[in-house]
């Protein structure tokens, strides 16, 4: 007993000495909690939804309003009309992102079927969208216009009797048109969406190689001795970046070429990489900068590899969790949409998404690209001044 | 200053210096205690220069300051005439071996030789001769291609060694080269550390084996807490006015003031019933020390009598209680 209560002991005191260990087990899923409870809170709740609907009534008729307010007692969407700031035009205010979705309601007369009701409705969806919210929505609206052509025909059938009814009956047509740049209307993929995604995710776990070696050098020695020769001291920690470099773009391009050729293989959709070789090629260096400037300052802040692994571990999930690569920003609330776009992962994604998705060029990932390199070479600038004031 | 410092004898001032420290200070941030406090340090051009001191005493701290891996608080180092301060270049002209495997356990030897060449702007034949050359002083040659982490401890130790040898360093700093190796591999090291005698290279060595000391260097400076307490060449030390030594194995454990009566004859250093004595004046005899201890009720189970070692002087400069 004697032995078993002094191992007890000693096991209890490292355990709590542990720090790092003890902070990924406690404030980890208290984050986690946290962020994933606030992010998907108004996919599950009926009482005021987040997810915005550009509403354009471009109809002229009665029933425009009424279709709106329909649909407004719906739930599961707030539609909303244009604010004067935004563009009249519903696919620019798609393609910007101001909305995942637009909805422009016009008279059927002036677009060829009026026998199926007075309104005919278009829906924009954009690329960023997820494809389950997209049914719920177009299902709403269906039903929304399938009440008013029934409520209408009731009208009819009580004025006029059977005469009046109207020579075809059917489901009420709700056009579904994609947005992107390239004006191409293709709808948006499972894989189109989640290789980004992943992609930005992965790449940041460059964190972890790369501060182990940077400690490791630290704790054998090598690096006090490489300090003992003359050169510039910052010189063994940046040219430690260059192969992490390479690894990531390898790592790009194999996670892409996954989505190209393996996907379909194994019987899922391909993912279609865009115009823009460049833009891919510049988004992708953009958050290789960001991970590896973020990797250098976790080597200098820890101590050991455990805390490297820990630190840059947890920081990766957290990362990703706020900046809407576990859960697409759009379905945040407004608070935690605008947290995302604090998270360097969240600046990688729109730009891969402005290219996969977007069909967008260079220009267009400029300036996540300047957001990722800026955050990249701040954090590498830190961890410079930190390991020249770090003795030995 | 302990109480043997008349046998202390400075390097001869007359002779050209590698190393010149004035007034050397260095406290690590974060710790009240300085690590050094104002050492002063000749270290002649060609001489192995022993740097004893129990652990803690600031003999890494002065390694890493006299190699440019910190920097001093307060305080001069000239290296070669060159001030380390504002020339940075001077460090050119020296290589540190340090106590840790200071290399890349997942890259071969050869590999390692390599990094550590073009470290040193050595390319091409130039490179591949100093590599060669190393290798060879450190006993390398059948290995080189196998992983450095899969290499016996001794094995590991050489090539640390070689090293340090690429840049043909004018002083080359070896701190404890030889812990934790077997005999022969230490055997190896030792003859290897003085054969590079020749090339009039200067050799700063740091160990806590007194033998190794003895074997290799001309001249010995102790520190404990960080301080210089004795600094003088060897044979000074060895053969100078405090060169005899006594050592008593007593047949009781003595109390602090029992020993006083020996204390009168010189420094005395005490572990259990051992007791150590570096007698102050040469004309002091064994009856004499055997008559104190008598009168103060003391009696030897065993003595010795004669030429100091360096461990006897280092014990009495550092003096007995342990160290943090």
């Amino acid at each position: 007993m004697t032995r078993f209560l002094a191992l007890v002991r000693k096991d209890c005191l490292l355990a709590l000495r542990d720090w790092h260990g003890l902070a990924l087990m406690f404030a980890m899923p208290m984050i986690f909690v946290i962020v994933m409870s606030l992010a998907l809170q108004d996919t599950l709740r009926t009482d005021g939804p987040r997810i915005d609907v550009l509403v354009m009534d471009r109809s002229g008729l009665d029933q425009g309003p009424e279709l709106i307010d329909a649909l407004r007692k719906t739930g599961g969407f707030r539609f909303v009309t244009a604010p004067e700031e935004l563009p009249k035009d519903p696919q620019t205010a798609v393609e910007r992102d101001d909305f995942a979705f637009a909805l422009t309601l016009s008279d059927a007369n002036d677009t060829g079927n009026p026998e199926l009701g007075p309104l005919d409705a278009l829906l924009l969806v954009g690329p960023g969208t997820s494809a389950q919210v997209e049914a719920l929505l177009t299902g709403s609206l269906r039903q929304a216009l399938a009440m008013q052509v029934a409520t209408l025909t009731l009208q009819s059938l009580r004025n006029n009797g059977v005469a009046g009814l109207p020579e075809k009956l059917g489901e009420v047509p709700v056009t579904v048109a994609y947005a992107d740049k390239a004006g191409r209307g293709v709808k948006p993929t499972s894989v189109q969406q989640n290789v980004p995604a992943w992609l930005v995710f992965g790449m940041f776990f460059a964190v972890i190689p790369l501060s182990n070696a940077l400690i490791s050098e630290r704790q054998q020695g090598t690096l006090r001795r490489l300090h003992t020769i003359a050169m510039p001291r910052a010189l063994p920690l940046l040219t430690k970046l260059v192969p992490y470099f390479m690894i990531n773009l390898v790592q790009a391009g194999l996670m892409l070429a996954a989505g190209v050729y393996l996907v379909p293989a194994l019987g899922g959709e391909g993912l279609a990489l865009g115009n823009s070789p460049a833009g891919l090629l510049v988004i992708t260096m953009g958050v290789s900068t960001a991970a590896l400037g973020y990797g250098m300052l976790i080597a200098t802040v820890a101590q050991t590899t455990d805390q490297a692994v820990t630190l840059g571990g947890a920081g990766n999930i957290i990362l990703g969790a706020v900046g809407g690569i576990m859960v697409p920003r759009f379905i945040m609330p407004e608070a935690m949409a605008n947290l995302a776009l604090l998270s360097p992962m969240s600046w990688g994604l729109d730009g891969f998404l402005d290219i996969l998705l977007r069909h967008g060029t260079v220009l267009q990932v400029l300036p996540e690209f300047g957001a990722l390199a800026a955050f990249g070479l701040s954090a590498l600038s830190l961890a410079l001044v930190i390991q020249s004031r770090r003795a030995g | 200053m302990s109480g043997i410092s008349g046998a202390a004898t400075t390097a001869d001032p007359g002779s050209p210096s590698s190393i010149s420290i004035r007034g050397l200070q260095f406290t690590y941030p974060g710790i009240d205690t300085p690590a050094l406090r104002g050492i002063d340090l000749l270290i002649a051009r060609g001489r192995c220069f022993g740097l004893l001191g129990p652990n803690g005493a600031g003999k890494t701290t002065l390694l890493s300051l006299l190699t440019g891996v910190l920097r001093p608080d307060a305080g001069t180092i000239l290296v070669n005439g060159r001030d380390l301060a504002v020339d940075n270049d001077a460090l050119a002209t020296s290589a540190l071996v340090p106590q840790d495997f200071a290399f890349y356990a997942a890259l071969t030897g050869r590999e390692n030789l390599e990094c550590f060449a073009g470290v040193h702007g050595l390319r091409g034949s130039l490179a591949r001769e100093r590599i060669s050359q190393a290798a060879e002083t450190c006993g390398l040659g059948d290995i080189l291609n196998r992983q450095a982490g899969l290499y016996s401890g001794g094995v590991k130790r050489r090539l640390n060694l070689a090293i340090g040898l690429l840049n043909r360093p004018a002083i080359l700093y070896l701190d404890e080269p030889t812990v934790g190796i077997d005999a022969q591999s230490r055997r190896y090291i030792l003859e290897a550390i003085r054969g590079l005698r020749h090339s009039e290279m200067t050799v700063v060595y740091t160990s806590h084996y007194m033998e190794e000391i003895q074997f290799l260097c001309d001249d010995v400076a102790v520190i404990d807490d960080g301080t210089l307490r004795l600094q003088g060449t060897l044979d000074g030390l060895l053969h100078g006015a405090s060169s005899r030594a006594a050592r008593f194995t007593l047949s009781v454990e003595p109390s602090p003031g029992a020993l006083a009566a020996l204390e009168k004859f010189g420094a005395v250093t005490v572990h259990g019933r051992q007791v150590r004595l570096i007698m102050a004046d040469g004309r002091t005899s064994l009856t004499d020390l055997l008559d104190a201890l008598a009168s103060a009720g003391l009696s030897v189970e065993q003595c010795e009598f004669g030429q100091s070692q360096m461990e006897d002087i280092y014990l009495a400069v550092t003096e007995r209680r342990l160290r943090e």
